[in-house]
């Protein structure tokens, strides 16, 4: 049997471990680990008995965002096809964001693109201190579409109108000053980070935490399925254009897009 | 010949630089800067040519805000003409912020009043350590309301409750700290930070780059409504043609306190 691309353990004391299982490839998105995502956090939301949800990754990198080979996949989608298939992957960025439980991503390596979606969808981040962060989708001529909502909330517009359009690497201390992370430590020491910050969640009151998490959604404004629907038909429009067949040909051809020569940079 | 009062430059990789140009007065604006802008802007916008625009001030600052000698002439001018002055700089200000390519503003010694806003509405802001920011208006007693929305975006309510009820001045590593400030370089360093993030910028698909910076404007709700800006407007020009206002203005060409200052507790 192949190995489970998610996995999920629940302990005795009702905290959950959900871990990206794709280290071979640091742990790229497609469609597979999508549909196993959100069957990890479909399952997690309907139980009363978890009081915290982890989410770690096995690995070098914690997350490197959607693998590129699906892309390419998506991109001989019809057009409905490829919304569909964004829409898919904005609802399991929504399905983790509204876990009715504290969710606490645990991040032992480098995030990229929807990576850092992953991470800015759970309410705490703690990362190990040599952890990179890009948003980097602007590189293959594609834009962060359904992970911008959340990524706008985490770093606010001004952090994300530099990230999102230089899609430069930033290291964790940088990714802890906009706002993305809220702790940074040394690797060995991120477990421990994560326990204390467990424990101090499981003193407080189930319900009053699971209010409180709705509460602060409610007042910075939710990700209404009107969003949804907008940012997936952005991404689905922009995977049909010139620019991103550009973007995608010239990865895979392993050379410098056109508008990067246009450029001479 | 005068000199013109914003100069304009793109190079061969589609770089644009657009420098205000009125050292003798610290670049301060008038109403020709502010139809240069506009007319600028609309002109970069459309060039198929531009990937993105850097903003700087020649001399020995950045930019000083309004040219208070012309300010205290507009509030002299008829009701219609004085809201057709702010209705001109509202729409400056927002043309910047809404601007549909990246935008970097370098900037050294003084941005105070206006060119606070100017700051937040680019996507990218480097200062050098010697830089000091102000949001000076209330200090003169006339307001800043057209450039409101964008600091609020860039600092956020609380910041900009503080600075400008307070019009204190602040310095590069604290405008970095909230927010207004994306990276501090040493004095004379501002091209040389500067060079990796525009490098950056070039290396992400054009078309790409309009659609994240659409995005990331719709929804940090980072637009300004024809709605707002005319209120916004009509309250600047209102607020210039007050008892208040014409003293603010009058002690600062007088250089006296205004007659509202008890003085030193």
């Amino acid at each position: 049997m192949a190995e489970e691309l998610v996995l999920t353990e629940i302990d005795k004391r009702g905290v959950a471990t959900v871990t990206l299982n794709r280290a071979e490839v640091h742990n790229a998105l497609n469609d597979a680990v999508v549909d196993a995502l959100r069957a990890a956090f479909d399952g997690l939301a309907a139980r009363q008995d978890v009081r915290a949800v982890i989410l770690a990754a096995r690995g070098k990198s914690f997350s490197a965002g959607a693998d590129l080979k699906w892309m390419r996949q998506v991109a001989e989608f019809s057009p409905a096809e490829n919304k569909a298939d964004a829409l898919r992957i904005a609802e399991v960025f929504d399905k983790l964001n509204t876990l009715p439980m504290p969710t606490i991503a645990k991040i032992q390596g480098s995030a990229f693109a929807g990576g850092v979606g992953l991470v800015v969808c759970c309410d705490i981040a703690v990362a190990a201190e040599h952890a990179q962060f890009a948003i980097t989708e602007v590189r293959l001529g594609l834009l962060p579409a359904m992970i911008s909502p959340y990524v706008v909330g985490a770093i606010g517009p001004s952090a994300a109108r530099r990230y999102c359009q230089t899609a430069e690497r930033f290291d964790a201390q940088e990714a802890k000053r906009i706002g993305l992370l809220h702790e940074v430590v040394a690797a060995d020491a991120l477990d421990a980070a994560v326990e204390d910050i467990v424990g101090s969640i499981l003193k407080n009151a189930p319900a009053s935490v699971a209010a409180s998490k709705a509460l602060i959604r409610e007042t910075v404004g939710p990700v209404t399925e009107a969003m949804r629907e907008d940012t997936a038909s952005r991404i689905a429009a922009i995977r049909a254009t010139d620019e991103a067949k550009e973007g995608r040909a010239a990865f895979f051809e392993k050379r410098k897009p056109a508008w990067v020569a246009a450029g001479g940079a | 010949m005068t000199e013109p009062v914003l100069l304009c430059a793109t190079d061969a990789r589609g770089v644009a630089t657009v420098t205000f140009n009125r050292p003798q007065v610290n670049n301060a604006y008038n109403a020709d800067v502010i139809l240069g802008l506009i007319e600028i802007f609309g002109g970069l916008a459309t060039d198929e040519a531009v990937r993105l625009v850097v903003l700087r001030g020649n001399g020995r600052h950045f930019q000083a805000g309004a040219d208070l000698k012309w300010l205290r002439e507009v509030s002299t001018l008829t009701p219609e003409e004085n809201l057709e002055v702010s209705r001109n700089t509202t729409n400056a200000a927002r043309g910047l912020n809404e601007f549909p390519k990246p935008t970097i503003a370098l900037v050294h010694g003084g941005c105070f009043g206006g060119g606070t806003g100017i700051v937040a509405g680019c996507d990218i802001v480097i200062a050098s350590e010697d830089a000091i920011f102000s949001i000076t208006e209330a200090r003169w007693g006339v307001m800043a309301g057209p450039i409101f929305p964008q600091l609020n975006a860039a600092i956020g309510e609380h910041n900009v409750r503080r600075y400008s009820l307070t019009c204190e001045r602040f310095g590069a590593a604290r405008a970095r700290e909230m927010g207004l400030v994306d990276e501090v370089c040493a004095p004379g360093g501002l091209d040389a930070t500067a060079a990796p993030i525009i490098d950056a910028i070039l290396a992400g698909g054009p078309n790409a780059l309009r659609e994240t910076k659409r995005l990331i404007t719709d929804i940090g709700k980072l637009a300004v409504s024809d709605a707002l800006a005319e209120k916004l407007a009509q309250q600047h020009a209102r607020k210039r043609q007050t008892d208040e206002a014409e003293e603010g203005l009058k002690s600062f060409v007088e250089k006296r306190n205004p007659n509202w200052y008890p003085g030193r507790g």
